[in-house]
């Protein structure tokens, strides 16, 4: 290997541990790499630097400086984000408090924003607040996202394989850990999780029907949209998908809101609606965050805090953004999770 | 504990370093690396039985954490690609041995890493402080400064280049 060569394959090394290296170099990284001891322990040096300067600032000493990088964070946002928001409390329908029970889950989180936007857009609160509002709003409503779930051992955010649930169960819950949800507005969405058994069974909506393809049997597939919801992530709560038509000020009427500036120092490179169940407030976990970017007001992650635990399943739920790239237009249609032979079976 | 379990915590603990790194580059994603580095652990201690104790302990743990990283994978099948990092059979059994060629003597040398960080300053410090800290990618990082992407990758590979001159002069003796 020549000295262009190895700072050609150094500079392939750097730009694949950052994720950076284009396809079209990637066939070259990998012969470099296969073929060329030397270029196996320059790679080999690089990796062992980059993992030992992960450790040194997320654990090590460093980990503990970070009121300088604090400074310069925010000195880049040019919005203050730090607003307390005390809603007046507002009668509140026992009904209303029933049907947030069951319907406290991935989609209330994004309802949340958008109740929150609406909220802010029409009692004149802060201003600055409603502006990065309805912005989330306006980000969650474009494109496509795709989230994985992870479920999250109590406050302590420990993630965990499965969830425990409660010795009176008759069977545990069917774990949602490392499922994903792909969102499309207004209100197609596919889930692929696994069965208790460990099988993989995808359920969705195109909006207009809803259908679940099962690890084994016929396709199933109803005019009702909201026909399989109850097999969402965290179905034994029962709670609908993303709807952005729903009513939303319910939920904003029964949890304290802030909004936190970005933390980069502490791990927390984004922006942060923190919203806090009232104390009279009943069902629902006690706690959401949603992280957004605070520029683009893209909606990079919601935790759900302590769920209610009487039906078992986990204490706390992440919904992690992994993509947001464009899906196919038939992405949210039945026929492209299976096979063209399979049986499907039309219910009415 | 049983000697056999001691030799196994204490062959681990001098070979974490090597299989954490060998993971977080077969992975790019901090926590994935860590819960693969911990099912790992598992894996090795529950194997111990069948570890070849006349053969050299590093190589085995890293092909348990590759192992590891293949069910990872094979779990999140339907994630995006472009989501973790792969590279091919041959050039993952390279980077094991080339791993295991020089961890002993990199490991030593590191110790000097957390000296070095310190002497960074500026740009420098702040794109560090933002890959490694916050966890950032160049391209997030480059908007947050304000920069082009390439700067920032270049940026990178400059300042890991200065960490390991600053490395290799400290070991040498000769102290920046």
């Amino acid at each position: 290997m020549t000295d262009a060569d190895r700072a050609n394959f150094r500079a392939l090394a750097h730009a694949y541990l950052d994720g950076t290296l284009v396809d079209s170099d990637r066939v070259r990284f990998e012969q470099l790499l296969a073929s060329d001891d030397d270029a196996a322990r320059e790679l080999a040096r690089l990796v062992l630097l980059h993992d030992a300067l992960d450790r040194e600032f997320t654990s090590g000493v460093l980990a503990s400086q970070n009121a300088r990088f604090d400074a310069h964070l925010d000195a880049d946002l040019d919005t203050n984000l730090n607003t307390h928001v005390d809603q007046r409390q507002n009668g509140r329908a026992t009904k209303r408090r029933a049907w947030l029970q069951r319907r406290v889950f991935v989609a209330a989180t994004l309802l949340l924003a958008v109740g929150l936007a609406w909220i802010f857009a029409t009692t004149g609160r802060d201003a600055s607040a409603s502006d990065v509002l309805a912005r989330i709003v306006e980000a969650l409503r474009s494109g496509d996202r795709t989230y994985v779930l992870r479920a999250i051992e109590g406050d302590g955010r420990m993630r965990r394989r499965e969830a425990a649930f409660p010795l009176q169960e008759k069977r545990p819950p069917a774990p949602i850990d490392g499922a994903l949800v792909f969102l499309r507005n207004p209100a197609s969405f596919v889930l692929v999780r696994r069965d208790a058994e460990g099988h993989e069974v995808v359920s969705g909506s195109d909006g207009a029907s809803a259908w679940i393809v099962p690890a084994e049997g016929p396709v199933r597939v109803s005019s009702d949209p909201a026909r399989f919801r109850g097999a969402l992530p965290g179905g034994r709560l029962d709670i609908p998908f993303i709807d952005p038509h729903a009513d939303l000020s319910t939920l904003a009427r029964n949890y304290d809101l802030v909004v936190q500036k970005p933390a980069p120092a502490a791990g927390r490179p984004d922006a942060r609606i923190v919203a806090t169940r009232r104390p009279d407030a009943r069902g629902g976990p006690k706690e959401i965050e949603i992280d957004f970017d605070a520029k683009s007001a893209l909606v990079r992650a919601i935790r759900l805090v302590n769920l209610p635990q009487a039906q078992g399943g986990p204490r706390a739920i992440e919904f992690e953004l992994i993509d947001d790239a464009p899906l196919s237009d038939d992405f949210f249609q039945h026929t492209s999770h299976h096979a063209k032979d399979r049986a499907v079976l039309e219910e009415r | 504990m049983d000697p056999s379990t001691r030799q196994a915590f204490t062959n681990w603990t001098q070979a974490q370093p090597a299989v954490s790194a060998y993971v977080f580059a077969l992975t790019g994603d901090r926590a994935l690396r860590d819960e693969i580095l911990q099912a790992t652990a598992l894996s090795v201690l529950e194997s111990f039985g069948t570890y070849d104790a006349s053969r050299p302990f590093l190589p085995w743990a890293l092909s348990i954490a590759r192992n590891e990283v293949a069910n990872a994978r094979r779990q999140a099948r339907r994630l995006p690609m472009h989501l973790s990092t792969t590279l091919g059979d041959a050039a993952e059994e390279a980077l094991a041995r080339a791993v295991d060629a020089i961890a002993r003597e990199e490991h030593e040398r590191l110790a000097h890493l957390g000296e070095c960080v310190k002497l960074l300053e500026g740009r420098a410090r702040e794109i560090c402080d933002y890959r490694y800290r916050a966890g950032l990618k160049p391209g997030r990082i480059a908007e947050l400064l304000g920069l082009a992407p390439n700067t920032v990758s270049k940026a990178l590979e400059r300042l890991r280049g200065d960490l390991r001159d600053c490395i290799e002069r400290r070991e040498a003796g000769g102290a920046a």
